[in-house]
């Protein structure tokens, strides 16, 4: 990958990235146990189930390697690593 | 040099995010990991492993994890992961390091249950990023600020 693809992958990345922290109490109260997809700025799927939610992507033909996959956690669920 | 980070919040509970992008051959990506200073080691999560579709049986098995009331979770290692981050001013800049990777096949194995789990275990970087790197991190809550910084 060229360097100027790569700065785009980023540009694209980051601004997800930024998308999920600035809506994540929106997140939390709509998708709550829930896990949501990323991708420009849009929620583009969601569901219980990762690979569930991973095959549903897959069938829209959307690369799941450029995607962002965030679990949103229950009110008062902590994850502990 | 300087890599910013992301405070994210939910549910009142704070993460520090870095997002970055895989160079692996045929498991290129993007990646979201939480800073995890409490891990000596660097993972990469079942669901990231899977999305990326990184092949497993090519990989060398270690020594599971052991985690709070998850019990052991079976582990890869990749000894070189190619990645790239990006600094403050823009520019991708490559790195390479072992990471480990959750062995999705034997945690199948275990059961749908544990794999789901697994699944909602984020990326983490650990210790050994910072080491392997030479890395500071600073992280300061009260001015919503967060970066990796490395001198050369």
């Amino acid at each position: 990958m060229i360097e100027q693809e790569l700065v785009k992958e980023f540009d694209e990345l980051e601004i997800d990235s930024r998308f999920i922290s600035n809506n994540s109490s929106e997140f939390s109260h709509k998708y709550a146990r829930k896990f949501i997809v990323i991708k420009d700025q849009q929620v583009i799927a969601m569901g219980d189930n990762f690979e569930n939610v991973l095959n549903d992507i897959k069938k829209k033909g959307i690369d799941t390697s450029r995607v962002l996959i965030e679990y949103i956690p229950d009110k008062g669920e902590i994850i502990l690593y | 040099m300087r890599f910013n980070l992301e405070i994210r919040k939910i549910e009142g509970f704070i993460r520090i995010v870095l997002p970055f992008f895989s160079r692996q051959l045929r498991s290129f990506g993007r990646i979201e990991a939480v800073i995890d200073t409490g891990s000596p080691k660097t993972i990469i999560s079942a669901g990231d492993a899977i999305k990326l579709n990184i092949p497993f049986t090519n990989l060398q098995s270690t020594t599971p994890l052991t985690g709070l009331g998850k019990g052991r979770t079976p582990m890869l290692l990749i000894n070189k992961f190619a990645f790239s981050i990006r600094d403050s001013d823009g520019k991708p800049n490559n790195f390479d390091m072992p990471f480990l990777v959750a062995d999705v096949p034997r945690i199948r194995n275990e059961g749908q249950e544990k794999l789901n789990n697994a699944t909602r275990i984020p990326t983490l970087i650990g210790m050994d990023f910072l080491e392997l790197n030479s890395f500071d991190l600073f992280v300061s809550l009260s001015k919503n600020v967060a970066y990796l910084e490395k001198i050369d």
